[in-house]
């Protein structure tokens, strides 16, 4: 199960903390690629492992941009999250068509 | 209800994220300033787990004045710290993501006569003394080690 649905399966839709790298959206607006963090990733890990299932692209990540920390999103579904949002720059690796 | 207790009370002791933030002050010696542990009776670096409603750097200004009684304002992030499991002196299990900041005093302060449950001792050390010191947590003994060579790599 992955930690988003492990954690709503505890806590309802109550207000939790999530980490992403980078950003993530649901809505049909144009994002950063990038996603939640899952246990035993590092925000590194998450960022080339979410880059690469949302645009076919392998990155290598460059170096750390900042921390966001404090946003607070309440998702389509009526789900509650403050998002920690770890962001990186990074270099193309490989791109597969 | 903080953070910890709030979640507690829905996943029990399950592996959970749990989001800090610590800070590194140094003297005008580039001593650094370490507490001694109320939990574990080992030293370690001042900071703590983030409140809902908190950015990463309310965080750390907050755990700094609880822990030290320093008012401190953030110079820079030094780096992320995202994947080590933590097992805490209850039994609890989180994998601890954090931030780390090399911060100043914004006050003059005494850490003579400051102790309180989190905190049994604050002292500034060397980086020689630092390491002679059993620090209780890997995480933090990672930071110390790259802050000492000036070294932050990516995905630890």
């Amino acid at each position: 199960m992955d930690y988003i649905s492990y954690i709503r399966s505890k806590v309802g839709q109550e207000k939790v903390i999530l980490n992403l790298a980078p950003a993530l959206r649901d809505k049909k607006t144009w994002a950063i690629p990038g996603g939640a963090m899952e246990l035993g990733e590092s925000t590194l890990d998450t960022a080339k492992r979410e880059f690469f299932e949302e645009t076919g692209i392998q990155v290598e990540a460059r170096r750390l941009l900042n921390v966001y920390s404090n946003f607070e999103e309440v998702y389509p579904n009526g789900d509650k999250v403050q998002t920690v949002v770890f962001i990186y720059s990074a270099d193309l690796l490989f791109w597969a068509d | 209800m903080d953070y910890i207790s709030y979640i507690r009370s829905k996943v029990g002791q399950e592996k959970i994220f749990l989001n800090f933030s610590a800070g590194i002050l140094a003297d005008e010696d580039g001593r650094i300033l370490l507490q001694l542990r109320g939990d574990n009776q080992t030293w370690g670096l001042i900071g703590g787990i983030m409140e809902l409603g908190e950015s990463s750097v309310d965080t750390l200004i907050r755990e700094f004045r609880e822990e030290t009684g320093i008012e401190v304002r953030p110079l820079r992030l030094l780096n992320i710290y995202t994947n080590f499991e933590t097992v805490f002196p209850n039994g609890d299990v989180a994998q601890t993501t954090g931030a780390v900041y090399m911060v100043e005093a914004t006050k003059p302060f005494n850490i003579k006569e400051f102790k309180n449950q989190e905190t049994l001792d604050l002292q500034f050390f060397t980086q020689e003394e630092v390491e002679k010191l059993t620090i209780g947590n890997g995480q933090h003994q990672l930071i110390l080690n790259e802050y000492f060579a000036n070294d932050f790599k990516m995905g630890n």
